[in-house]
């Protein structure tokens, strides 16, 4: 059972890694925020069975996010605990790859590179903004975005300058966010994908959210796309033929990878979360900790789900909320949920038909027919509900809503001053560590598990002693 | 087999059965769900069921035991205890069911949720709940075959603080309701299976579906959802076995009330100070709720008034509360309200601690003789990081270090790290060559410390300088004065002159002074006049972000409060949160201070006024019975006047406040009147809980400095939504009905305030010029009132929303020459035109709308009327939102459409800010050559991208002016 759950894991992580683009240099890499350009927070690097703490650091200052937090209540709905839906910078999430841990800091403005193995600083970049994305690592560079309104190249080994490139399109630096920044700050991370670097520069639509490409080697300009009705913040995800920008409190766009033309906005509740699976994005959390998933060429969601964040495996996803973990059969809900959608639509149509029908011949036999076919529907509609409900493989509480990523068969969970191991296979806890602040930064490579907090404290955690690799 | 054909001795005998069955619950025919509160049940997040699934708890459901009976307590904010978030069926009845519960409410809310899986949004109506409807309990389901939801509800209201058992039993056929035993509600509208949605929750302690959630303020002991019907006899003999561990209500906890405050203090970001006074010596103290919910009992206990208390170790970006405790009265507890203490609500700068050396160094000097210590400050010429290093550890200035040299920014920014400046506190910017790539009017302090004037031209500098006090200063080590002199000849800084000394020396500074055109927003809407009209006269025209960020929407109100205005006076903006208040510099969004009053609320100021008003470097606070004068730099509650008792019986209220340089209008309320918005109203619904008005029984003129009274007017109930100053004059409606008058309360409803008259008084002596009466009976929604012009426009809706608008002659007081009348007969309240017609707007709270006058232009709801004649001049105002109003320059109009929107007047293009909506009132005012809008959209539930105080200016705005 143990060997069947790490097959599907691995096998689902290779399928992500081929699939999103994300090239990691080694398997074992972690190269960019949440793994790959999917964002699918999944590696095949097993983790060992206990952990030890091997080596901590912590910045001089804490975090500091762009954003505070939504309101405390939505009064009219009576909407209370509100979800954030601008999460991207509440730690310094680390990335890693060639036995290196990167950072950026939305404190000090700058980029850290460190010995993975023993935390010791080996470079640091300086850039005139807070950095408040993590690093894209690819052959051998950095690329990194700041709120000066600037794209960075540099060299992953050295941090020596290869580029730099300005997005913003004019250098006006005015206060955002408690800073002097540029009017266009870059928000959105760095995909680095076959040669070219996508990136983002804006704030405010009305005066121009812009969507660019660099050439990666040169930081030559290939094309830039200008929106006018959302911002861009929140990591950016890629596919192998789309980009998706998410839109910091709203919903986010589909961009053709080629040419930045924008495809379509998704419908949802809004957020900075987002990840791909397959052709699917999923999305959240909306003002209540929901996340929607839309299918590739649609813009309307197929299913929701009540949580913050998710990991797909090819059979599975696990849905993590602020007091659970559950694991779906994947496959099935699916299947289910594009059924209830077919059944919604002609619920809608059968609807809409039958108020017409009603103002044209109130008393029409054929009404009595759409009645009974509504019923039906609903009926069906019920039953896909339940049978979505029976899809949960296993529940458990969790104490550890700030992170997930899945290592192996280990679906590891940031908490507050707390990370934590669940078995995937029944959700039971494996093991736990202590870190200082809430972790929101995780990342595993190299049979390591690097965290990173709100406090801007970031931990190496490994084998413990007699199972060094 | 009904109980109630039984005889008494044979209810006895089954309820002892079912009392020895207690304890076997799972055995209980068709027995789904069973819970009893109690700690001994609770798990992690969640609590055990004596039968059925566990349930999960998210909020602060706290479980106790002790004092009995064990309970789950709520406060009604977040707290939700959810049984199935995905509906699962097999929890649920489907044909036949019971609901129980033992529960207390302890506030009414319009919709209560005790326990139930519905969703109830418009026209889906699914699902069941039982729980109350405001004062009355509620049992509502929905059937396949009876649709839309049947709500019983019980006909006698129910009070708070008390237990009731709670039954909802539907058998198939008939719904029945029932409240400590007896059936009180019963109906045979539904009949079929139970009719779920297909998506919801199926909670405890809420109302809560897609569109609503009510939390339940209260507690609950126990409940139990059964599959099957319960009849009469077994309801009332669940009721009978348990009532007996019920206490008797008890009376409610003494309310507390300090006589002023309290106010809390920032010292740092982990710890504040709390203060307030007491009318009398007494040994209060305060008990401090962490967020943990842990409690600490602070406070020196003495006997005297003013009391203060130093809250420490406080848990950063977390909520706490607190409650002050004063002896006991007669037995009973004497407990304030329970405030809440937000330490997220810390914005100061990183603190950098002073270092020997800094006492006597450059830029220390420099900032004591400058006197600028907030904001952000620009230094150029510096050759390396100590100078900025110093300005940051002693100033609250976030400092710009340009260096034209690259390896010496990248030195400079490996010293300040190493410092634990750089970022926080110190920015280094590499920049060489003619320009400066910073916006407009934003430094609050630019230091040149070469010896030589910079690369940059002196216009750029001067370009950069905030209006209303950005202040260069040249000073640094060998500096030749004379290339300075040069470099500045024929710019604005040409005039740059001594000031103070600075050490040894006495360097050359410019001070930026007001913006010529630049108007203010000191009042509600704009003016005292009321007219919503800054007469600014640069904001227009091509605008862009001139900075943004904090307060967001966590501190705020919700968004349709109707909640006091912001206000912008001598480049400062003042922004009231929810119980907080704050000041910024309105050039660069720098919070310059901030503290929390959680006695300060106001809402509803369509049918009230605002509690604040700005002048000068004044921000007057009505807060209780008191208006406070803020030194609108530093925060600081420097002055304090009482509202006068003249001929006051009972409490009163300082109410409306409008500031001048030297003279403060006021007026004063019975207590307890206004306001509030506490649980979400938007007030635009015609009912008497939303549209009265609150009324003075007093106004009168102090000295803002020494609180002498100058002058005091009587006559009647004053609407506060109509007192208007304009040309040396106030005005006002009051209604000399004597019901209005002798209402206890200061909020009147619109029937008794009969015999309206329109009054104006001579703003200096109080002697009432004129009067007239009239009828606004037709002004049902809201009265207001505006000055322009030697005129006054009275306007508002009828329940039907219809406006309805008076325009009457005023003539000046000040100039009577200028009033179009002989001085002889310059008597005013003359009807000069009057127009009614049915609201243009469809739009929620579109009837509400305030007016605006610009020139001789009077603007209501999509119309646009000559002032002297009343003629339509024209109809084609731009497409907006109906809950926002009006603000406006003195050539554009700033509305909220989907997002924040303007409307040049002068070349009539309208344009819309789009990603960031306004709030739903007057929130966007244009002053000081900006366009400033405070975050005030919180709470919407929309997808709006952005959520953030923002400031606009207008391009090239910098090079204007001196």
């Amino acid at each position: 059972m143990k060997y069947e759950a790490r097959r599907m894991t691995w096998g689902m992580a290779v399928l992500a890694v081929l699939t999103f683009g994300a090239r990691r240099a080694r398997a074992t890499d972690w190269p960019t925020y949440a793994g790959d350009y999917a964002r699918s927070g999944v590696t095949v690097d097993p983790l060992p069975d206990a952990l030890v703490e091997t080596w901590k650091w912590k910045s001089r200052h804490p975090p500091q996010p762009a954003w505070q937090g939504e309101a405390k209540w939505d009064g009219w709905n009576k909407v209370y605990d509100m979800k954030p839906r601008q999460v991207f910078d509440r730690a310094f999430h680390p990335v890693v790859a060639g036995a290196c841990v990167y950072l950026g800091s939305s404190a000090d403005d700058q980029v850290r590179c460190m010995d993975a193995a023993t935390g010791r600083e080996l470079w640091t970049f300086f850039t005139e903004g807070p950095v408040r994305l993590a690093p894209s690592i690819h052959e051998g560079k950095a690329y990194f975005g700041s709120d000066d309104g600037f794209v960075y190249c540099v060299d992953a080994r050295s941090g020596k300058e290869s580029w730099k490139a300005r997005v913003a399109p004019e250098d006006r630096r005015i206060p955002g966010n408690g800073r002097m920044i540029s009017a266009w700050p870059v928000r959105t991370s760095v995909v680095v994908q076959d040669g070219v670097a996508y990136t983002t520069a804006g704030m405010f639509p009305a005066e121009g959210v812009h969507l660019v490409a660099l050439d990666a080697r040169t930081g030559a300009e290939k094309w830039r796309r200008v929106q006018k009705d959302l911002p861009a913040q929140g990591y950016l995800l890629a596919s192998r033929t789309r980009l998706y920008v998410p839109a910091g409190r709203n919903n986010p766009a589909v961009c053709d990878l080629q040419d930045g033309r924008r495809l379509r906005v998704v419908e949802g509740a809004g957020g900075t979360y987002a990840l791909l699976s397959g052709d699917m994005l999923v999305f959240g959390p909306g003002k209540t900790g929901q996340l929607g998933a839309v299918e590739e060429g649609s813009s309307d969601q197929l299913a929701t789900f009540h949580g913050n964040q998710m990991i797909v495996t090819g059979t599975r996803s696990y849905l993590h909320s602020d007091a659970e973990v559950t694991a779906l059969d994947r496959a099935k809900y699916l299947e289910l949920a594009r059924e209830r959608k077919r059944l919604s639509a002609e619920q809608a149509a059968l609807n809409k038909k039958l108020k017409q029908a009603g103002k044209k011949a109130p008393g029409d036999a054929s009404m009595e027919e759409m009645r009974a076919r509504l019923s039906e529907i609903g009926r069906k509609i019920d039953e896909a509900t339940s049978g979505m409900d029976r899809c949960q493989l296993w529940r458990a509480s969790s104490g550890w809503p700030h992170g997930m990523v899945l290592a192996g068969d280990t679906l590891v969970m940031g908490g507050k001053n707390e990370v934590a191991g669940l078995r995937t296979s029944d959700g039971t806890v494996a093991w736990r560590v202590t870190v200082e602040g809430a972790a929101y930064g995780l990342a595993v490579s190299d049979g390591a598990l690097f965290v990173s907090t709100d406090k801007g404290a970031v931990h190496r955690f490994g084998a413990g002693p007699g199972k060094g690799r | 087999m009904r109980m109630n054909w039984m005889r008494p001795w044979a209810r006895i005998a089954i309820a002892t059965a079912m009392a020895m069955a207690w304890g076997a619950h799972a055995a209980e025919t068709g027995l789904l769900g069973h819970w009893e509160f109690s700690p001994d049940r609770g798990q992690n997040s969640g609590m055990r069921a004596v039968s059925g699934k566990e349930v999960s708890f998210s909020g602060g459901v706290r479980l106790v035991k002790d004092p009995g009976p064990p309970r789950a307590e709520l406060t009604g904010r977040d707290e939700r205890i959810v049984v199935s978030a995905g509906l699962d069926r097999s929890l649920l009845p489907t044909r036949e069911m019971t609901a129980e519960a033992w529960v207390r409410v302890d506030r009414v809310t319009d919709w209560g949720g005790v326990v139930g899986a519905v969703q109830d949004n418009g026209e889906f109506e699914r699902g069941w709940v039982l729980g109350f409807v405001k004062s009355s309990f509620a049992f509502a389901l929905a059937t396949t075959n009876g649709g839309r939801l049947t709500y019983l509800t019980s006909p006698a209201t129910f009070g708070t603080n008390e237990w009731h058992h709670l039954a909802g039993t539907y058998d198939g056929a008939t719904m029945t309701l029932y409240v400590d035993g007896r059936a009180v509600a019963m109906s045979k509208a539904q009949s079929g299976d139970i009719w779920y949605p297909p998506t919801g929750t199926y909670v405890i302690g809420a109302y809560a579906d897609d569109d609503e959630r009510y939390g339940l303020a209260g507690a609950l002991n126990e409940v139990r959802v059964y599959r099957r019907a319960m009849d009469a006899g077994e309801v009332a003999a669940h009721h009978g076995l348990k009532k007996g561990i019920f206490p008797a209500p008890a009376p409610a906890p003494r309310l507390f009330r300090p006589s002023y405050g309290p106010f809390v203090d920032w010292m740092d970001a982990t710890s504040a100070v709390v203060t307030w006074e007491t009318a009398t010596p007494q040994p209060t103290r305060l008990t401090l709720e962490l967020p943990d919910g842990s409690e600490r009992q602070l406070g020196e206990g003495q006997r005297q008034t003013s009391h203060a208390v130093v809250l420490s170790g406080l848990q950063p970006g977390m909520e706490h509360h607190y409650r002050l405790v004063a002896p006991m009265e007669g037995g009973r507890p004497v407990v304030s309200r329970r405030y809440p203490f937000d330490t997220s609500f810390y914005y100061q700068p990183v603190k950098v601690p002073l270092k020997a050396e800094d006492s006597d160094g450059a830029a220390a000097l420099v900032a004591k003789v400058t006197r600028v210590r907030e904001g952000y400050a620009m230094v150029l010429g510096t050759p390396d990081a100590a100078f900025a290093s110093e300005l940051a550890r002693w100033t609250a200035l976030d400092v710009v270090v340009v260096e034209p040299d690259e390896r010496r920014a990248t030195s400079m920014r490996k010293e300040l790290s190493e410092a634990g400046l750089l970022g926080v506190r110190v920015t280094v910017h590499h920049g060489k060559g003619g320009t400066l790539p910073f916006g407009d009017l934003l430094f609050n302090l630019v230091v040149l410390a070469g010896p030589r004037p910079p690369q940059v031209p002196a216009g750029e500098i001067h370009r950069v300088l905030r209006a209303s006090g950005g202040t260069m200063v040249v000073h640094g080590d060998g500096q030749d004065e004379s290339a300075y002199r040069r470099w500045m000849q024929g710019t604005a800084l040409a005039g740059a002159g001594p000031l103070g000394r600075v050490g040894n020396r006495i360097p050359m500074a410019f001070v930026r002074g007001k913006l010529p055109g630049a108007g203010e927003w000191g009042h509600q809407y704009g003016g005292a006049d009321n007219s919503s009209c800054s007469q600014d006269e640069w904001v227009k025209g091509d605008l862009q972000v001139a900075w943004w960020g904090d307060p967001g929407p966590r501190p705020m109100p919700d968004r349709g409060n109707r909640n006091p205005a912001p206000l912008s006076v001598n480049g400062r903006l003042f922004i009231q949160g929810n119980r907080i208040l704050f000041g910024l510099d309105a050039y660069n969004g720098a919070i310059l201070w901030n503290w929390s009053a959680p006695e300060m609320r106001r809402a509803n100021v369509t049918r009230d006024c605002s509690n604040m008003s700005a002048s000068g470097d004044w921000l007057y606070l009505a807060h209780g019975k008191h208006c406070i004068g803020v030194e609108g730099q530093t925060g600081a509650r420097s002055r304090r006047h009482e509202v006068p008792r003249t001929g006051a019986v009972g409490p009163r209220e300082w109410s409306y406040v409008a500031a001048g340089r030297d003279l403060l209008i006021g007026s004063r309320a019975k207590a307890e009147g206004m306001y509030h918005g506490d649980d979400g109203e938007w007030y635009e619904e015609y009912a008497a809980d939303q549209v009265s008005r609150v009324t003075s029984d007093l106004l009168f003129a102090m000295d803002p400095v020494d609180g002498r009274v100058l002058w005091e007017h009587s006559r009647g109930a004053i609407l506060n939504s109509t007192i208007t100053l304009g040309d040396g004059m106030v005005f006002f409606i009051e209604s000399r009905d004597g019901r209005a008058m002798a209402s206890e309360s200061a909020r009147v409803p619109n029937e008794l305030l009969g015999e309206q008259y329109l009054v104006c008084l001579d703003q200096r002596t109080g002697k009432r010029l004129w009067e007239k009466a009239h009828d606004f009976s037709a002004l049902q929604f809201m009265t207001y009132l505006v000055h322009a012009r030697n005129s006054v426009v009275v306007t508002g809706t009828d329940r039907n929303k219809n406006f309805h608008t008076f325009a009457f002659n005023a003539p000046s007081a000040t100039n009577p020459s200028n009033s179009g009348d002989d001085l002889g007969t310059a008597i005013g309240g003359r009807l000069l035109w009057s127009e009614t017609h049915k609201e243009d707007k469809g739009h929620h709270s579109g009837h509400l709308q305030h007016p605006v006058v610009i020139g001789d232009v009077f603007y209501s709801d999509q119309r646009a009327f000559n002032l002297a004649t009343g003629e339509i001049v024209r109809k084609d105002l731009p497409e907006r939102r109906g809950c926002g109003v009006m603000s406006a320059s003195k050539d554009a109009i700033f509305f909220r459409h989907h997002f924040h929107s303007m409307w040049d007047l002068k070349t009539d293009k309208r344009v819309q800010f789009e990603g960031i909506r306004s709030g739903c009132w007057l929130s966007m005012i244009p002053a000081g050559g900006l366009l400033l809008a405070p975050e005030t959209s919180a709470g919407c539930s929309c997808t709006h991208a952005i959520q953030t105080s923002v400031g606009y200016i207008p391009k090239g705005l910098g090079m204007a002016g001196k």
